[in-house]
């Protein structure tokens, strides 16, 4: 390395930087990561294929469910407010997703058997497995469901009559582009809406969605603000995000977020992400197969897991935002399989977990 | 009083940064595309991406 690329600077620059490196979310990470994503302005391909995906077939539907939405967002709470009537209630939370080891583990079974004491954060499709197995907010007062997805069929995962017996004692977060029928599925069976916002757009400032949105929910009442969150693409990662900013969680705990395939699913599941999509045209040859579906082996539980594009996406997504919580902020993978592995996240045996929390 | 930046070489933190895979090879942006369009990226969300202001990519106490 020439002398003229020696890097030295003051102290007072030094500072400086540290304060940017830490408002910036990377007070935790090293300077070349920091370096790397502070001088990078374009998206990812992968950002940008999905953006791409998302404008162009979902855009203007969530307009139009934020149209409808609109009259009762400015009349119910906002998510914020659950800060203030559970405040320091929730310093353990669990967040429930709905992949295979759920079930595979008997985690919902467990769960229900325990002593746990925090808060539940179930995925809307987790919310009926979770009910019926036990899980129920009369045993577990701090429970929560969210919903992220925009699209109609999410209403089913509030269509059973478990849900209307235990709605009145559910808090429900809602994002805002949630499809109509949905929200008032979960109203109708009892269920309290919080809105929150879902950040997509938002750095693209007044001309952006989610800005424009937010003057419109606060045209009738200027203090009816609702935080925004980062979903990381799905709602099990969106969670996450609840339980860290919005519940003021120090410990979370994942169940059910496999963000992957078993290895003796049915090969046509994985193909299709789960049978949701048209798999005529993805060639399945198997050297096509192991580069599309690559098989990653667990460490600390010992367990292989099959990723697809999309799972691969969520779980760097969710990985990379971990390693930017802060310290004080705790991620147990208590899944007992999948891809969430890493920096910053404890690999914990469900049961374990339970005696300690 | 000044700070120095230690340099290393470009090869150091490859290793540690990689986690342990089988099989694995890198996808082309094409294909990640296709496959994203013929599952109709079910179950999805963008991504929020704030490159001028980092912090909020973390989400926002309120708007």
């Amino acid at each position: 390395m020439s002398i003229d690329n020696e890097f030295s600077i003051l102290q007072s620059t030094l500072k400086k930087l540290l304060k940017a490196k830490k408002e910036s979310g990377f007070e935790n990470k090293n300077w070349d990561e920091w370096f790397i994503d502070h001088f990078s302005d374009i998206k990812s391909s992968r950002d940008k294929s999905v953006e791409n995906f998302f404008y162009k077939n979902d855009f203007d539907q969530w307009v139009q469910n934020f149209t409808i939405n609109l009259d009762n967002i400015q009349n119910e709470s906002s998510a914020k407010d659950i800060v203030l009537n559970y405040s320091g209630k929730n310093d353990f939370a669990i967040i429930i997703g709905a992949g295979p080891s759920l079930k595979k583990h008997n985690h919902l079974e467990k769960l229900a058997k325990s002593n746990y004491r925090g808060a539940i954060i179930c995925t809307d499709r987790s919310l009926i497995p979770a009910l019926k197995a036990g899980v129920t907010p009369k045993k577990f007062p701090n429970f929560f469901v969210i919903t992220i997805d925009a699209y109609e069929e999410i209403q089913k995962y509030y269509d059973d009559e478990i849900v209307k017996e235990f709605g009145h004692l559910i808090n429900g977060i809602f994002s805002v582009l949630t499809f109509p029928a949905t929200v008032n599925k979960a109203r109708n069976a009892g269920i309290k809406i919080n809105w929150i916002h879902t950040l997509f757009d938002y750095a693209e400032g007044q001309k952006s969605f989610n800005y424009i949105s937010a003057l419109m929910i606060r045209s009738k009442n200027p203090v009816h603000k609702l935080p925004a969150i980062q979903t990381g693409g799905n709602v099990g990662t969106s969670g996450w995000f609840i339980g860290w900013k919005i519940l003021k969680s120090k410990t979370i705990c994942l169940i059910g977020m496999n963000h992957g395939w078993e290895e003796d699913d049915p090969k046509d599941l994985i193909l299709s992400h789960g049978n949701v999509g048209d798999i005529s045209e993805i060639k399945s040859n198997e050297e096509n197969f192991q580069k599309l579906f690559p098989k990653i082996f667990n460490p600390y539980f010992k367990t292989n897991c099959i990723l697809d594009p999309i799972f691969e996406y969520y779980s760097s997504t969710l990985k990379e935002f971990i390693l930017r919580s802060p310290e004080n902020i705790s991620t147990i993978n208590s899944t007992e399989g999948g891809s969430l592995f890493g920096k910053r996240i404890t690999c914990l045996n469900f049961t374990e977990f339970l005696s300690k929390f | 009083m000044k700070a120095n930046f230690k340099i290393n070489n470009d090869d150091d933190e490859i290793e540690s940064k990689e986690l342990p895979t089988e099989e694995k090879k890198d996808i082309t942006d094409e294909e990640f595309e296709n496959y994203i369009v013929k599952t109709g990226a079910a179950g999805s969300f963008m991504v929020f991406r704030n490159f001028k202001k980092k912090q909020d990519e973390l989400g926002l106490d309120e708007i």
